[in-house]
């Protein structure tokens, strides 16, 4: 049996960490053609959960490892250098959106994957005041001439299947602020919908934390994000 | 919002070297530095035509896309306006009318409106400034009357950077800065055509929320809008005026 605690409170190192990128290897992925992307988001993006298989069991998780997620995937892909700049525990509302600019403007990086909400629906965040925030991440990252992909949020179950109503509503309003935006949606959470018609079960969960996704769901949303950046 | 960063009023070409000194180091800021290509991408001029009639400059930082109505028609004068950018005048029809912005794709959704009198042959621009998180959002109308006689260029600055109640800026060249308050506008600055160096800062602090170099063409109207937020995000952009 796995007891981990998440790593709700973050420390500079790990945010550093986090966005930290081979420069080099940016500047020649750039001259490619391949692009830099950059993977905006919370533990999710960054990977908690990363690396456990379907099956095992999982009611918390204390240690965030060492970045993982969707963004090694895509990159070991071939889809040019990908940036995991995924912050545990960070909420969008006190945290991700003024950290935004940060890591964006003044960078090199072609196209931003944005994914966070998670920790918005712990606290309960009004859906008027995450509609907003997500609106300014937009905003600043296409007047920096970034792309932007947004992606929906996987649907918490087990443990913590109580937030589900509220990430649900998120992702309505990234669907909508997508259409909105002109954006591209990386639809995650329609993905694991149809994948567990029984989201109590899902294979790709681990479970019974049910926050963050095993193996199974990291390749899952990484064929959705895959599919959204045209890589 | 306002005073999450301990530096204020930062502008976007001020952005990155305040973020390395601040940041010095953290392995975060060193990536910055190493990586961040050479400056931001403020400046870059925006859509514009030479129609005449009206155009809207949007500068809410949370604010979605808004599409443009005319009370005397129903047909859409401009389709998804975006934060720091516009889509250059659109014709519109002589005489009193209510312009009405509203959220893109959602013509019920009003966010603002102006009142106008047009006698066909002015143009204006609708400043669209404010935040839905703040103390809400607003038009201003704006005229665009350029000097008639430019013998090299003429610039004026539209002050729309929420929580910045006014700001000191400037072109070089030109006789000297000028205070422009929150949802206004400065008055037209001669300077001579080229490269110029155009700066706002904060008339509170002094802070420097802006400085880009833009090309002015020879007998040319510019307006620099400078959106965002103080102390979040600032961006300046050049559209040329009829």
């Amino acid at each position: 049996m796995r007891n981990r605690l998440m790593l709700m409170t973050v420390g500079v190192s790990a945010v550093v960490g986090l966005a930290r990128v081979d420069c080099a290897r940016a500047q020649d992925a750039k001259a490619g053609g391949q692009g830099h992307i950059l993977a905006f988001g919370d533990s999710i993006t960054y990977g908690v959960g990363d690396g456990e298989n379907p099956g095992d069991y999982v009611d918390e998780i204390t240690d965030a490892g060492e970045p993982r997620g969707y963004p090694l995937r895509l990159s070991a892909s071939g889809a040019g250098v990908v940036s995991n700049a995924g912050n545990p525990g960070e909420e969008l509302l006190r945290g991700g959106m003024q950290r935004f600019p940060d890591v964006v403007v003044g960078t090199d990086v072609d196209m931003v994957v944005f994914m966070e909400g998670v920790n918005d629906a712990v606290q309960r965040a009004e859906a008027t005041e995450y509609r907003t925030a997500v609106q300014r991440v937009i905003n600043v990252a296409r007047a920096e001439g970034k792309t932007i992909v947004l992606s929906t949020l996987p649907p918490p179950t087990a443990i913590h299947g109580s937030l589900a109503p509220y990430t649900n509503l998120y992702s309505s309003i990234v669907r909508d602020l997508a259409v909105l935006n002109d954006a591209t949606v990386a639809d995650v959470e329609q993905k694991f919908l149809t994948a567990c018609p029984d989201m109590t079960t899902c294979s790709l969960y681990n479970l019974p934390e049910g926050l963050h996704p095993n193996t199974a769901g990291y390749d899952a949303i990484t064929e959705v994000i895959k599919a959204a950046v045209g890589k | 919002m306002k005073g999450v960063f301990s530096v204020s009023d930062r502008g976007s070409y001020v952005r990155q070297s305040r973020a390395v000194q601040v940041c010095t180091g953290v392995m975060l800021s060193a990536w910055l530095a190493a990586c961040g290509g050479g400056g931001g991408s403020a400046g870059s001029g925006g859509g514009s035509d030479s129609a005449t009639g009206v155009r809207v400059l949007h500068a809410v930082i949370d604010g979605a896309p808004v599409d443009v109505f005319s009370s005397s028609g129903s047909a859409v004068l401009a389709s998804k306006v975006f934060f720091a950018d516009s889509k250059g005048y659109s014709n519109l029809p002589s005489g009193a009318q209510t312009i009405r912005l509203t959220r893109a794709l959602d013509q019920g959704n009003e966010v603002a409106s102006v009142s106008v009198t047009s006698s066909g042959d002015d143009s204006f621009s609708i400043l669209y400034y404010g935040s839905f998180n703040g103390a809400g959002v607003r038009a201003k109308l704006l005229e665009d009357v350029a000097p008639t006689d430019i013998s090299g260029a003429a610039v004026r600055f539209v002050n729309g950077l929420t929580g910045a109640s006014t700001l000191l800026v400037n072109a070089s060249g030109s006789a000297g800065a000028q205070q422009v308050t929150l949802g206004e506008a400065s008055d037209y600055m001669m300077v001579a055509a080229g490269d110029v160096r155009l700066t706002a800062n904060s008339a509170a602090g002094g802070g420097a929320v802006l400085s880009m170099t833009e090309s002015l063409e020879q007998g040319g109207a510019y307006t620099v809008l400078v959106a965002g937020e103080a102390g979040y995000y600032t961006k300046g952009v050049v559209f040329r005026d009829r």
